[in-house]
């Protein structure tokens, strides 16, 4: 009997129950070895009513480039479809006595904002702005495009001092801006990036960063694009990575999507320790003990806000408000002694407070909001 | 939700790229009985189907973009189950625990009074075959069959994530997805409180 032969009858005994102990030690060999993974696939692809041509759209769905964090189109997508489908569902659901606690005080979830600060102290908000030429100084044009984002493009060269901008979200603010390099910066709520007006006459790409930003860094193998937080330096070629350096948080994370990424330890401004980052990596430094331990990234977990909600995977009550204050700039005031949830799941970060606050009282928490003061009570 | 029920695979496909969790919960409400049935019909341990059919839907949204351009969501979604169960099936029969869970729930189910009719050369192949297995491999089989070890131990063995975490997301998806059908909350985010005692 050929080998093919006796597999066939021996996978379809297997399927039937029907194998006795003797087939069943054989059948147990035989799979681990990987000798009847074929007749395996194709039972089970009969069970399953798998053809030919779906297995063909399967692999080519597998080969295809993850384009999850490419900067498209999609990601303003996403959030226009959750808007639209919020009111969908407001329509559909039968309306209950449901006497909205927070009808009186509530608070909009943030959005477009963010503050301008030039070379020589000059502040334009860009919120209020309107698209067009914002500013122009020493040799660079600052313009506001269609889509809101902030564009840098150096006018004049030959000047040889290096003149810094700053921009500033608030509380309840993100931006996007396009620095001078082509280096695409989405800035978080609470955050601020310092950088050169043009990186001309430079020898790196040095920018400062406060809060949390998401970089993708345009490739130039020539001049090192750096980023410096309070405790720690980050250098990369031509990458996209995510940086959360917020001081109310234990320690500065940083995670590398693409590329390659340096973190360094920094001491008083001198380098003390450094470390390379692989792509899915992510480097933390602890505030309190300042170490440098890399690991796994939880990517999803990472870049929830830059595709615009927030992701709480296991997180503790406590790191959950800390992001929703910064997002929807309110103050938590506790007045409980000790709470013991974990959150698990997405909110879209378009929705207003009360929404949010609506799915955390299944915790048992219950919330007021009043005025900028957002009261946690058991 | 009832309004997402109605939806067609293509609809429902459309809403779990752009990471909408109803629609995750929908899938798992439409076909998770179907793939659990067809992962026990290859692996035979109940326990061991269920984890693994939940292995099976996490993968699907942890991979949810590369649904984009699948024409059929069910076929997908049965092609990772049928890859995710060789593979763990493979994975199981070479670690002993694991082994004899397998083999056990195939001996308790098994259907011994349909026997067919066997051919003596498969019989003689059969007889060759085993002839030529390792003592120590004769050895662990027979153990195997002896013995029973705790599910957590093949769990652990499979490295299987057994906690509570991801049964309660599932789990919990379902009941909140009855909550809201009850009018307790409009929002788009799936949220699930797990309280630790």
């Amino acid at each position: 009997m050929e080998d093919n032969e006796f597999y066939k009858i021996l996978v379809n005994r297997y399927i039937n129950k029907q194998l006795s102990d003797e087939e069943l030690e054989l059948f147990v060999q035989l799979t681990k070895e990987g000798k009847l993974d074929d007749h395996l696939l194709a039972a089970m692809s009969k069970e399953g009513d798998i053809s030919e041509s779906d297995q063909e759209d399967y692999d080519r769905q597998t080969k295809t480039k993850r384009l999850w964090y490419k900067l498209t189109a999609a990601a303003v997508v996403l959030v226009t479809l959750s808007v639209g489908l919020y009111s969908y569902f407001n329509h559909n659901i039968i309306a209950g006595n449901k006497q909205s606690v927070y009808a009186k005080q509530d608070a909009e979830p943030g959005g477009d904002k963010a503050t301008l600060t030039l070379a020589d102290g000059t502040e334009i908000s860009l919120t209020d702005a309107g698209n067009g030429q914002i500013a122009k100084q020493a040799g660079v044009a600052i313009t506001k495009n269609a889509s809101g984002q902030l564009v840098y493009t150096v006018v004049e060269t030959g000047k040889k001092e290096m003149a810094y901008n700053t921009i500033t979200t608030p509380r309840g603010g993100q931006y996007q801006v396009n620095l001078p390099d082509g280096t695409q910066v989405w800035l978080n709520a609470a955050s601020s990036i310092k950088f050169p007006t043009s990186f001309a006459n430079a020898s790196n790409r040095k920018v400062e960063l406060k809060g949390e930003a998401y970089f993708e860094v345009f490739k130039n193998k020539k001049l090192p694009f750096i980023v410096v937080t309070d405790k720690q330096e980050v250098e990369v070629f031509g990458t996209h990575f995510n940086i959360n350096s917020y001081d109310d948080e234990a320690s500065v994370k940083t995670t590398l999507l693409e590329g390659s990424v340096k973190v360094s330890l920094l001491n008083g401004g001198n380098k003390e320790t450094s470390r390379f980052l692989k792509p899915g990596e992510q480097a933390s430094i602890e505030y309190q003990t300042r170490s440098l331990k890399i690991g796994k990234a939880n990517i999803d977990q990472v870049m929830a806000w830059q595709k615009g909600y927030f992701h709480f995977e296991g997180d503790d009550l406590q790191s959950v408000l800390r992001q929703l204050s910064r997002w929807y700039d309110v103050d938590v005031v506790y007045q409980l002694s000790h709470n013991d949830d974990e959150f698990m799941g997405d909110i879209p970060r378009s929705v207003k407070l009360s929404e949010v606050l609506k799915i955390l009282e299944f915790g048992g928490v219950h919330f007021k909001i009043e005025g900028k003061k957002l009261i946690v009570t058991k | 939700m009832t309004t997402y029920s109605i939806l067609s695979d293509q609809e429902l496909r459309t809403k779990l790229v752009i990471g909408d969790e109803y629609a995750f919960a929908e899938l798992y409400q439409r076909y998770s009985a179907a793939i659990l049935g067809f992962v026990k019909k290859f692996v035979h341990s109940a326990d061991l189907s269920e984890d693994l059919t939940q292995e099976i839907f996490i993968k699907i949204w942890q991979c949810r973009s590369k649904l984009a351009d699948v024409q059929s969501l069910k076929a997908y979604l049965y092609i990772v189950a049928r890859n995710h169960t060789l593979n763990s099936l493979k994975k199981a029969f070479r670690s002993e625990v694991a082994m004899s869970e397998v083999v056990n729930s195939f001996v308790e189910e098994r259907n011994s009074t349909e026997d067919e009719l066997l051919s003596k050369e498969y019989y003689d192949y059969l007889h060759n075959a085993l002839a030529q297995l390792s003592p120590r491999s004769r050895e662990i089989f027979k153990l195997c069959r002896e013995q029973g070890k705790s599910y957590d131990e093949v769990a652990t063995a499979l490295g299987i994530s057994r906690n509570a975490v991801k049964n309660h997301m599932v789990a919990s998806m379902k009941i909140l997805r009855t909550a809201v059908e009850k009018d307790l909350g409009i929002s788009l985010g799936v949220i699930l409180v797990m309280l630790l005692k």
